[in-house]
């Protein structure tokens, strides 16, 4: 019922198809063992916190044993645009990891920001501010992009 | 004593393009910004674009059907 909008939000995440895979698939399996405990109100916020969580988790484990990778966020972009959604997902990969993550739950998932709170462990405050932030970067990004081409 | 500082200005600001900002707060955070040139916000100037979904699916929803099970089952 939520695979879909998990995998969503892992993999604009994480960048890779089955990393992506295996963190919904491990998120069903945390959210699995416990269903009994989960009021069913609470179910989705409840597995896209399990997710959140084990994509972070993984996410550290992937950089400890691959210190050697670039990171993303300094990367040229060296290719041509093809559209907009190749301009915004370049954009949204080098916002900062928590920008990136509060502005999906935001728009993919149509939470408010006190769920957002609640699912990356932040304020309602600091919700508001990184996706402020996020938001500015965006529009900034995509403007200098539409002055290039 | 105002609550607008330099660590969540930002997020009266949002609530402020959003249209959700109490008329109190707007006041404020006029103030805040009058004092704080440095910010350089220009309020007339914000407007964000959301973003869309773009129809992404979890592609092996089978395998989680079969995690469904095992977990049932054991």
């Amino acid at each position: 019922m939520y695979a879909d909008g998990l995998y969503r939000f892992v993999l604009k995440n994480m960048r890779d198809e089955d990393d992506a895979h295996d963190v919904v698939q491990d998120t069903f399996e945390k959210v699995w063992v416990k269903v009994d405990t989960i009021q069913y109100e609470k179910a989705k916020s409840y597995m896209f916190t399990t997710a959140y969580h084990t994509m972070i988790e993984k996410i550290r484990r992937n950089r400890s044993t691959d210190l050697d990778e670039a990171d993303l966020s300094s990367q040229t972009h060296s290719g041509q645009y093809t559209g907009a959604n190749e301009a915004l997902n370049e954009a949204l990969q080098r916002l900062p990891d928590m920008q990136r993550s509060v502005l999906m739950l935001r728009d993919y998932e149509g939470y408010d920001y006190a769920a957002i709170g609640e699912i990356t462990g932040l304020s309602e405050s600091q919700v508001k501010v990184y996706i402020f932030r996020a938001r500015v970067f965006l529009k900034e990004y995509l403007v200098s992009i539409d002055n290039v081409l | 004593m105002s609550r607008i500082n330099h660590d969540n200005y930002e997020a009266f600001l949002l609530d402020m393009v959003e249209g959700t900002i109490s008329a109190a707060d707007r006041e404020e955070l006029v103030l805040f910004l009058a004092q704080h040139p440095d910010l350089d916000v220009d309020l007339d100037g914000l407007e964000f674009a959301t973003l869309d979904d773009e129809g992404i699916s979890f592609p092996d929803k089978e395998s989680l059907k079969k995690q469904v099970y095992l977990v049932l089952m054991n």
